[in-house]
């Protein structure tokens, strides 16, 4: 991870898809009995990310990056979307790292993060909770 | 009823307890101690305990006899959530939460909702602070809890794309108008 200024990579395209991924505590009861991601997904100054076309290039499938977070969701959000929120995005794809790992850069007030919420889209959504009656024998 | 502290047992919990079947003994449980016969409230300390994964969380109030708030039990489970994270629980190298940002949210809690309060989620921050929101009628309220101290609210409400945020001021002056919106 960066320890000095990041400047944007201009060479990385505004229409490119970033995958977040999200941890179960990150979903929460919204209006109208859905689910939404909460805002704290996205307060990291150097939030994580992996760039679809990355794992595209690489020909791995979306559910790569919750290989070691089964119980994670995954949704994604546009460089450009990040852009217009003052945020910069590079790759940072150096081992150890995922081949496909990228940041978005920047401090990130409540507004911000509160509209990568609202607009992230779902790539994997959470699994529904599975009520008591709903289990199956040995599980 | 003053909620006091949270301690943490590292005890596992007994494989066949549930939260639910905690939950709803507590909700249930009676509440006021008699004395000659005569019910009369008083002031009781308190533990509730709540499991979380696979710990158990107990948290110190003291009972003032008063009916429970209808947010009481979802909010404990919520803390208890909060309490029971590790170090790197995001994955992405994440501090465990601040205790004392915890006891500001739980007392911020107490003063603010009313009995019939919808109960907030409580939401886990990187910066091992904590956010507490509601998302109902079209509207969106947090109230997040700093590691430094500060406190800070964001509201959004649909349908007029009316948006405001900062410092929740004194004595949460800048959210309680917010909170009655939300409800």
């Amino acid at each position: 991870m960066p320890d000095h200024y990041v400047a944007d990579d201009p060479a990385i395209l505004d229409d490119e898809l970033l995958l977040r991924r999200l941890r179960p505590d990150w979903i929460v009861p919204g209006d109208r009995g859905r689910m939404r991601i909460a805002s704290a997904a996205f307060k990291n100054e150097e939030l994580s990310v992996l760039f679809r076309s990355l794992l595209i290039q690489q020909r791995r499938p979306d559910s790569d990056a919750l290989r070691e977070h089964p119980d994670d969701s995954l949704c994604s959000f546009t460089v450009g979307l990040a852009r217009s929120l003052g945020q910069r995005v590079v790759y940072d794809t150096e081992p150890p790292n995922d081949p496909a790992h990228g940041l978005v850069v920047g401090k990130k007030r409540q507004s911000d993060a509160n509209r990568l919420a609202r607009e992230a889209k779902w790539v994997i959504p959470p699994e529904p909770p599975v009520l008591p009656d709903q289990k199956q024998p040995g599980n | 009823m003053a909620i006091a502290e949270i301690t943490q047992s590292e005890r596992l919990f007994p494989p066949s307890s549930s939260v639910s079947e905690l939950l709803s003994e507590l909700t249930g449980r009676e509440r006021y101690s008699s004395r000659a016969g005569a019910t009369k409230p008083e002031v009781v300390p308190t533990v509730v305990t709540v499991p979380s994964r696979g710990k158990t969380v107990q948290f110190n109030y003291l009972d003032h006899g008063e009916p429970e708030p209808s947010w009481f039990a979802p909010v404990l489970h919520g803390f208890a959530n909060l309490v029971t994270l590790s170090d790197n629980w995001d994955g992405e190298g994440a501090k465990r939460i601040d205790s004392a940002a915890i006891n500001r949210a739980l007392a911020a809690i107490e003063q603010l909702l009313p009995h019939d309060a919808p109960a907030p989620s409580i939401v886990p921050v990187p910066n091992s602070g904590l956010q507490i929101e509601w998302h109902r009628n079209g509207k969106d309220l947090e109230v997040e809890f700093n590691p430094n101290g500060s406190v800070e609210f964001y509201y959004y409400d649909e349908g007029t794309e009316e948006e405001s945020e900062g410092p929740v001021g004194a004595g949460f002056s800048n959210v309680r108008d917010l909170l009655q919106r939300v409800w």
